[in-house]
């Protein structure tokens, strides 16, 4: 009996969903701001916080003179590069993130409209 | 008398090959090796070759683990003070060449852990893409960034080669660069088979060719739903065009009696893809398989007959793949001894014949002096010798083509004699061609 193809493309479909939602990123948080192989100044936006708004799940960055607003999510990590410390980086959350601070935002699935899926917070 | 003195001299030396290395086809690879086999990144001592080496299928397991001396950096938790905890067990590396990654964070170092074997690198140009992105290490999502096969070096430097648990970039080691990423990709792509087989085969063997029609069969193996041609790929007339390599919850976490768990050592189940995981994890291709057991991403099953028995059991057959295959087939899988031995039949000979192509391959290269850069010109030799080795284990490991066999092992003793001298005979080189394609006739068609 062949297997029926609605089902079997169900099951990638069930696949494909559940990869968006869990991709690797474990490693991720060691690796300093601008660094991300791939992705840094490629699909995401490095610049400074201009201003923090959980309520309405915004948080705005200035990129040189432009303005970038980055959509977040509760699925959004927070990152704390304190590469230049030379101490460990740690997860953060959304209240480690402050007006002036260099950050970089990662967009989920690398398209500017999407959810920010990390930022990472450069601690001085 | 002087002139015959000189022209036999002439003539002896055009029957040679210096093992004077030429220049590599593609300059790019050879970066990638040099860096792959070499280059520490400023940690613990450990290069990518360290788990990945080349003399053992890219790979490493417990009997290969016994030829490596105590400072190996693969052991480098049993001498490095600072990962002596929370790193490696060495008692399941050692034993089992289980290696520990912290897939679900590096928060709590103690609990949060998985214990996988180390998948080999070859072929990987054939399964590197899906339709899901990119699906690289045992669960699918060992690589940070982008999650290419190019970022992979990055997260494997941060989990593997730091000096201590601090994992500071610039102290503990210094990350890959965008060229080094760009090399390291270059030669983990041109690792192995290029191209997919293209089954049926006309094998010679009525239990490999009785093997791999049970493998293709919708009613008895099922194999080819999820590796397409016997490869890592999902069959693309199920899955769709370009499905590529998918993940699966096949049920191996819940195997019984896993050998890590009888060791009493802890190991926490693996949950697979994500944090926290689906239970998925990622299809790997099975024409290498044989040559590169154990199997599973918890190095469960030692053998290829045992690995084929798994999809007979329980653990498989109540899984979530297991129940989506019983469902749209009608039936689970229930193979006999024969059955089982017949489709492992199948994989060694597939194994085999991939073997003698890459033999092949590295001896023409050595001949020609055209070699890609893959491996340094004077280890072609070794490499083909590794090769031929590992088709007739894999042969003989089954009872499989005796006639092969000793066609193999001429191949070998040829290349055995001529792989350490400076000036190699073109000759001997050409008998282990020879032999080795006679023993690919044994094979098939």
């Amino acid at each position: 009996m062949r297997p029926n193809k609605k089902t079997i493309f169900f099951t990638a479909f069930l696949c494909w969903a559940f990869s968006c939602l869990y991709a690797q990123k474990e490693t991720e948080v060691f690796i300093p701001l601008g660094k991300s192989p791939g992705v840094s100044n490629k699909y995401s936006v490095i610049g400074k916080v201009e201003t923090v708004n959980i309520n309405d799940s915004v948080i705005i960055i200035t990129q040189d003179a432009n303005i970038k607003t980055c959509k977040i999510n509760s699925r959004t990590e927070v990152y704390l590069d304190k590469s230049n410390l030379k101490l460990t980086n740690t997860k953060g959350s959304f209240a480690d993130i402050k007006k002036g601070q260099l950050v970089e935002a990662k967009y989920k699935d690398n398209k500017p409209s999407d959810v920010i899926e990390w930022f990472k917070v450069k601690i001085e | 008398m002087k002139h015959l003195h000189i022209l036999l001299i002439i003539l002896s030396v055009t029957a040679c090959v210096s093992t004077l290395a030429p220049a590599p086809q593609n300059p790019l690879v050879a970066k990638g090796r040099d860096i792959f086999f070499n280059e520490t990144f400023g940690g613990n001592g450990r290069t990518c070759g360290t788990c990945h080496r080349a003399e053992n299928n890219f790979t490493i397991d417990p009997v290969f683990i016994t030829t490596l001396p105590d400072t190996d950096p693969l052991f480098v938790a049993e001498f490095n003070p600072d990962l002596k905890e929370n790193f490696e067990n060495p008692k399941l590396l050692r034993g089992l060449s289980l290696i520990l990654e912290n897939l679900d964070g590096f928060d709590s170092l103690k609990t949060k852990f998985t214990r996988r074997g180390v998948p080999h690198t070859l072929g990987l140009r054939n399964s590197e893409k899906s339709r899901l992105g990119p699906h690289l290490g045992w669960s699918g999502d060992g690589s940070p960034g982008d999650k290419s096969l190019r970022s992979f070096a990055t997260g494997a430097v941060i989990q593997h080669f730091t000096k201590t648990l601090n994992r500071v970039p610039g102290v503990d080691f210094r990350l890959p660069t965008e060229e080094e990423l760009d090399a390291l990709e270059a030669f983990q792509l041109s690792l192995g088979r290029q191209e997919e087989l293209k089954l049926p085969l006309q094998l010679k063997s009525p239990v490999a060719m009785r093997g791999q029609a049970i493998f293709n069969d919708t009613a008895t193996g099922k194999c080819f739903f999820c590796h397409f041609n016997a490869g890592a790929n999902a069959n693309p007339d199920l899955f769709g065009v370009d499905a590529g390599n998918l993940n699966f919850n096949t049920g191996v976490e819940d195997l019984p009696d896993k050998p890590a768990d009888l060791t009493g050592e802890f190991t926490p189940r693996d949950d697979g893809f994500g944090t926290p995981g689906d239970g998925t994890f990622n299809t790997p291709s099975l024409i290498e398989a044989a040559e590169t057991g154990p199997f599973f991403h918890n190095n469960s099953v030692e053998t290829i007959e045992g690995a084929v028995a798994f999809y007979d059991g329980e653990s498989f057959n109540n899984s979530p793949a297991g129940k989506i295959l019983q469902s749209r087939t009608g039936s689970s899988i229930e193979l006999d001894a024969t059955q089982i031995v017949a489709i492992a039949a199948f994989l060694r000979v597939i194994n085999a014949l991939e073997n003698i192509r890459e033999s092949t391959d590295f001896l023409n290269s050595f001949l020609k002096r055209t070699f890609l850069g893959n491996e340094e010109f004077d280890k072609l030799l070794k490499r083909a010798g590794d090769e031929t080795d590992d088709a007739i284990r894999v042969l003989a490991g089954g009872g499989l083509h005796p006639a092969a066999v000793a066609h193999l092992k001429k191949a070998l003793s040829s290349i055995d004699k001529e792989k350490d001298e400076r000036s190699v005979r073109k000759s001997v080189v050409e008998d282990a061609l020879s032999e080795l394609e006679l023993a690919r006739k044994e094979l098939i068609q």
